[in-house]
């Protein structure tokens, strides 16, 4: 299992406490966080990024409720045994999904789909 | 003879006096040489690969420069060194309490330099893993406070040493809460090379914080001997204190100083 790691990219128009669950999904979707690993506390992941207590606590409730963590009180909060893993239609659905509103962002910003398409190119 | 009429309270402070301005000459002359980065891997080269060694040599050039390497906190602990010193010379001062706060000020000087890490970045990564105040600070650390203690307190009950005891509790106290914060301190990694700068914030954050609990462990050991030395007759209660004291400075360094020539696991 490789080590994970998360960043909160404060500009970024996604909500932090969003941009912590959207991250933690995918690293049980990578398998990088397998079943019960424990995650760390609320206030040291907020220690960490930098960021309040409350966004890190959002993150984790809102992924309680989606069934892909489990909270256990003051033995803190673990992944949960049966995730709900999205199947291959799915992850290539959300994957199309995320970056249309990205694309749909920066078309926003009024940048061209060519310029668009030039940075992507770039960063791969 | 020169020397013939030096009481052995007097021949102590000026020993002591000696040892810390040499100290603090040492602290000024080369700021940070007790806790430097570099220091902490020293045997972490062995085993690692060219291209691992240089990435885990960019990572802590990285962060020393981020603590601000020779920075004015570690200088003025020198100087304050020297100062309590000097100090110690006064017959009306405790002899402990200057190598007491001689010791506060080395570890205010650390966590000076934690401080100016955090807010070196506004882009924090985080690792996934959860992390326990015991894995930087052991057990067995935790035991050897409690012995230097126990062993301060018994010598608190002979009348002379009272004012002195309670001025190494309370030094003792400051130095533990100082090297809990740095075991519980937030990860800062700067997003460059995550597992390697998570690995490198391990091992500093291990050899900072039980170096701090041997420096907690130090004005125990430094003042239950003097107190031994000093007293005419000591009761085998006495003598058993000073080897649980000496035993717990002893058993803390230990732990401190082995993780310096150990290798370090490189992905």
């Amino acid at each position: 299992m490789s080590a994970s790691y998360l960043v909160v990219d404060e500009s970024s128009e996604t909500p932090p406490y969003r941009q912590i669950a959207e991250q933690i999904r995918a690293a049980i979707e990578r398998r990088d966080l397998m079943p019960n690993v424990t995650l760390p506390t609320v206030r040291q992941l907020a220690g960490d990024l930098g960021i309040a207590p409350n966004t890190v606590a959002r993150a984790y409730t809102e992924m309680q409720n989606e069934g892909w963590l489990v909270g256990e009180g003051r033995r803190g909060t673990r992944v949960a045994e049966n995730a709900p893993l999205a199947s291959g239609r799915e992850r290539a659905r959300g994957l199309r999904e995320a970056v249309a509103g990205f694309v749909e962002g920066l078309r926003n910003r009024g940048f061209t789909a060519q310029e668009i398409s030039r940075a992507f190119q770039q960063t791969l | 003879m020169i020397f013939a009429h030096i009481t052995h309270d007097q021949l102590a402070r000026a020993e002591s006096a000696i040892a810390l301005a040499a100290l603090g000459i040492v602290q000024l002359r080369s700021p940070g040489c007790f806790e430097s980065i570099r220091m902490y891997f020293r045997g972490a080269w062995a085993g690692l690969s060219n291209e691992q060694s240089d990435r885990l040599k960019s990572v802590i050039e990285a962060r020393t420069r981020a603590e601000g390497a020779g920075g004015s906190a570690r200088a003025y602990a020198g100087l304050f060194t020297i100062a309590m010193g000097l100090l110690g010379l006064w017959p009306a001062i405790p002899y402990v309490m200057p190598y007491a706060a001689s010791c506060l000020a080395m570890a205010y000087a650390t966590w000076i330099a934690y401080r100016r890490f955090r807010h070196a970045t506004e882009l924090r990564f985080a690792p996934l893993t959860r992390r326990t105040p015991l894995e930087a600070l052991p057990p067995v650390t935790i035991v050897s406070v409690a012995l230097c203690l126990i062993g301060t307190a018994a010598f608190a009950s002979v009348p002379q040493f009272r004012v002195a005891a309670a001025l190494v509790v309370v030094s003792m106290i400051v130095l533990l809460a100082i090297a809990w914060r740095i075991a519980t301190a937030p990860a800062v990694l700067l997003g460059t090379d995550p597992q390697v700068e998570y690995a490198v914030d391990k091992r500093v954050r291990f050899c900072r914080a039980t170096g701090l609990v041997t420096l907690a462990c130090a004005p125990p050991t430094v003042f239950a001997m003097l107190a031994w030395a000093q007293l005419p007759s000591v009761s085998g209660l006495l003598e058993l204190m000073l080897l649980l004291v000496i035993t717990g400075f002893v058993a803390t360094t230990v732990v401190s100083l082995n993780p310096l020539r150990q290798g370090i696991a490189l992905a």
